[in-house]
């Protein structure tokens, strides 16, 4: 097996046990909720034995330790388990939903990469100048802006005011439009710090002053030479970005009434339907591992210097 | 120009986005490509399934899907028809016997006769959480094709509350037993107004008329199939964008109308509002064996603390307050006990402070709060986080014990944790609330059916008589001296049942909403 065939073996490995975590620790913080999923679903007429039947049913009843390693073994099997309050099979549930959360997250990162580079590498070549200051000032401010917030904004403006684009739900590509920028502005200054800060790094390396002296344009000592060598670590952080932007949209999706995964998560906590946290950590756990796995890979393509040992 | 550039990419990338879009959503309160009539509702949360026999709580879609066989009146007076043509109780109480009208169907066409509803109802005792609520049923009998009747173990008028409710509707068994209960869930055959067409997780619910559908419900003028073909429910969770949605006409009707904006969407001529009330109240119950509320003149003391009306008043009106513990949403309310009540256990902090010196608490050190033998009046007052109203009231709650020396500090919990806690019996004062269109609620929050680790003779014996009480107005005058024994124990302050809304375009009409939060919509025509 080649090194870096051994290499992906052991991040898978090393992969599974941080899921193993990963569902030990949600699993663990739910149990020290106060409360119980069937006491916040069922009426106070319902009666103490009912409850206690309800409990068994679902398992409830059990030492966490068992209810654990049950879940875990029917996850082994390819069974995400029934959701408590919905009757429904989680993997069905996430199944529903996870494509919309997929073209939510996917879109805002599309935008913030196609706006954060170019303005990163605008920002670090006018460095100190006018145009430095003004979208350093910008970011800072899209940074402190609350999501909801944005997002209510967006919705006075573009959905009231003006009809551009409708005020929630999902109904085609257009109504993708305010819920992927109110998730990607605030973390446009993410990436441009990074860009920025990555570009003037490169731009003092002697390569780049060799390039100058040689002759080559600016432009092209800029695309070839500069940009090329700062996208490495960009890059990086788009896959690194991936499985958080998927959490982080729950505050949208809520917004926007948008049909995805962040809704379903925080349903599923705040009726600490077990089975549904569960399994959505769980699938995003897996996500994080699988996205850091090819972050690590494409900067070891990008750049030869990253040796695997 | 770079920079120019730049903002020309975005800007084409928004076009570009805004090109390919799929279109706005469906028109509200108008026709859909089809030429179909689409209403549009938009609701907080997303239901947990469609089949009332298998979910915890239920909203406006089931009783869009369901009919009950009878329904209570709006004033919650009487009992009427509703899917059966006529009912009838036996003299002895041992017995309520409904004949179904002829032709019943459910919305796939199948028949649904009595041997269909002894089948649903059979499914409902074996699988629904509330099945309690028909526990007198001993059998049910299919008498002939149409009449159907439930033998009972005694009389057990209680049951009306869960036979008039969306609980009481009927299902499809012959379906349901074709499919896994997932499936079920989400796309039952019933018997109400509409069916289930699709369900699109987390966004909508699309309801479509049922063609075979017809009612005994005389509150209604339209008693044959409803008016609008298509029924959509959006479930909006966001307040903001709820009601955002109702203003810009993209939805017809809003439910969970948040309180900050009922001021605003009456004031607003092109909406109708529709106001009701918490069937139930909420309360903070007291605990009575151990600790500084164990004597009981400390809880008559903090009884006549609570002033109700700056509560509501601090609430912006949202809630109305309560003395007794039968709101006016509930059948076997008095409105005579509950003035009665009003005058008794009012607002009164000169006598709330002399109660509390007859008992020996007083403020012997001048830090404001009252003490006995060293101990300060001091207590954690649990508040359900969950509940806004009493969430809200907590500070104001707290303010007005400080006022007579009583130090109660605010611990914000779930609502099921501190529903837990008084199971536990680890509580000093706790709020609570409860929701049911019936009196019959007290006998679960009052007495050792509820799990709570409470049971006085006499409050558990005229609870019990009240239940099981045939006659109307004799079950009201039991429930007047239920709450009249409860009073007299201190074992709960009742405080307010929350005020309601629900929002419609003014070009929808026929919309009936009654006082307890019943949804008819077999007039609802649009303009």
């Amino acid at each position: 097996m080649s090194d870096m065939g051994k290499y992906i073996l052991r991040r898978l490995l090393t992969g599974v046990l941080v899921v193993l975590c990963v569902t030990i620790i949600i699993f663990g913080i739910m149990q020290a909720m106060p409360g119980n999923p069937i006491d916040l679903m069922v009426d106070t007429r319902v009666s103490p034995e009912k409850v206690a039947e309800l409990k068994a049913r679902w398992g409830l009843d059990k030492p966490p330790v068992v209810q654990y390693f049950y879940w875990l073994g029917n996850i082994l099997r390819g069974d995400f388990g029934t959701s408590i309050t919905t009757k429904q099979e989680v993997f069905f549930l996430i199944k529903q939903r996870l494509p919309y959360t997929l073209m939510l997250t996917g879109a805002a990162v599309v935008i913030e990469y196609l706006v954060a580079v170019p303005l990163g590498l605008l920002a670090a070549v006018r460095k100190e100048k006018l145009m430095d200051k003004s979208l350093t000032i910008i970011m800072v401010v899209l940074w402190s802006m609350p999501t909801f917030w944005l997002g209510v904004l967006f919705i006075m403006e573009f959905a009231i005011n003006n009809r551009f684009f409708p005020i929630s739900g999902y109904s085609g590509l257009k109504s993708l439009v305010l819920p992927a920028l109110t998730l990607a502005l605030p973390s446009l200054a993410q990436i441009f710090r990074l860009t920025r800060s990555e570009v003037l790094d490169v731009m003092e390396e002697r390569y780049v002053e060799t390039a100058y002296a040689k002759g080559v344009a600016d432009k092209s000592v800029l695309i070839r030479h500069v940009l090329r060598n700062a996208l490495i670590p960009v890059t990086v952080t788009f896959f690194l970005n991936l499985p958080w932007l998927i959490g982080g949209s729950v505050v949208v999706e809520n917004v926007f009434a948008w049909p995805g995964m962040g809704q379903l998560l925080w349903k599923g906590i705040a009726k600490q339907d077990f089975p549904i946290v569960q399994g959505i950590t769980f699938v995003i756990a897996i996500l994080t591992v699988i996205c850091n796995l090819i972050g690590d890979i494409v900067s070891g393509i990008l750049d030869p210097r990253i040796r695997v040992e | 120009m770079k920079f120019y550039r730049m903002a020309a990419l975005g800007l084409g990338l928004s076009l570009a986005l805004t090109a390919c879009g799929g279109g706005e959503p469906k028109p509200s309160g108008a026709a859909d490509g089809a030429g179909n009539s689409v209403l549009t509702i938009a609701i907080q949360d997303e239901v947990e399934g469609c089949d009332i026999q298998q979910i915890g709580w239920e909203n406006v879609v089931q009783s869009l899907l369901y009919e009950p066989l009878v329904v209570f009146s709006p004033d919650l007076s009487e009992i009427q028809p509703a899917f059966a043509e006529s009912y009838t109780v036996a003299e002895d109480g041992s017995y309520i016997e409904f004949v179904l009208p002829a032709d019943a169907k459910f919305s796939n066409g199948d028949v649904c006769d009595a041997a269909a509803v002894k089948a649903s109802e059979e499914r409902f005792l074996a699988i629904s959480e509330y099945a309690g609520d028909l526990d007198a049923v001993a059998d049910i009998e299919v008498v002939d094709e149409r009449t159907i009747r439930y033998n009972l173990t005694g009389p057990a008028p209680y049951m009306w509350a869960s036979l008039t409710s969306t609980y009481g509707g009927i299902n499809n068994v012959a379906v349901a037993e074709t499919m896994d209960d997932a499936a079920f869930n989400r796309k039952p055959v019933t018997n109400g107004p509409y069916y289930v067409e699709e369900w699109l997780q987390g966004s909508q619910i699309t309801l479509k008329r049922n063609e075979y559908y017809k009612t005994n419900n005389p509150n209604v003028s339209n008693q044959g199939v409803c008016a609008y073909e298509t029924i959509v429910v959006r479930f909006i969770p966001d307040e903001f964008t709820r009601v955002s949605e109702l203003k810009s006409g993209n939805v017809d009707i809003i439910y969970d109308v948040p309180t900050a904006s009922i001021s605003e969407l009456e004031g607003n001529p092109d909406l109708t509002t529709y106001r009701y009330k918490q069937a139930g109240v909420s309360y903070m119950n007291l605990q009575t064996e151990k600790g500084v509320t164990a004597d009981v003149k400390v809880r008559q003391a903090l009884t006549h603390a609570i002033n109700k009306e700056e509560i509501a008043a601090a609430l912006d009106g949202v809630v109305t307050p309560t003395y007794g513990f039968i709101s006016e949403a509930q059948a076997g309310y008095s409105a005579a006990k509950e003035q009665e009540l009003a005058s008794k256990l009012g607002y009164d902090p000169e006598l709330a402070k002399s109660i509390l010196a007859e008992a020996g608490w007083t403020d012997t050190n001048g830090d404001g709060i009252v003490d006995k033998d060293g101990q300060p009046l001091s207590f954690e007052m649990l508040i359900s986080s969950d509940r806004a109203s009493l969430k809200a009231a907590g500070p104001v709650l707290q303010n007005q014990f400080a006022a007579i020396g009583v130090d109660a500090q605010i611990r914000e919990y779930e609502g099921s944790y501190v529903k837990q806690l008084v199971r536990d019996d680890d509580y000093t004062m706790a709020s609570r609330n409860y929701v049911w269109n019936d009196a019959d609620i007290l006998y679960y929050v009052f007495t050792e059916a509820s799990g709570y680790p409470w049971d006085v003779a006499e409050v558990t014996d005229a609870f019990v008589a009240a239940r099981v009480e045939n006659d109307t107005a004799k079950r009201v005058a039991a429930y007047e001296v239920a709450q009249d024994r409860l009073v007299e124990q201190y074992k709960a302050i009742s405080l307010f049942a929350d005020n309601y809304c629900v929002a419609s375009k003014n070009n929808i009409k026929g919309l009936m909403i009654t006082n307890d939060g019943r949804s008819w919509y077999n007039d609802v025509t649009g303009g």
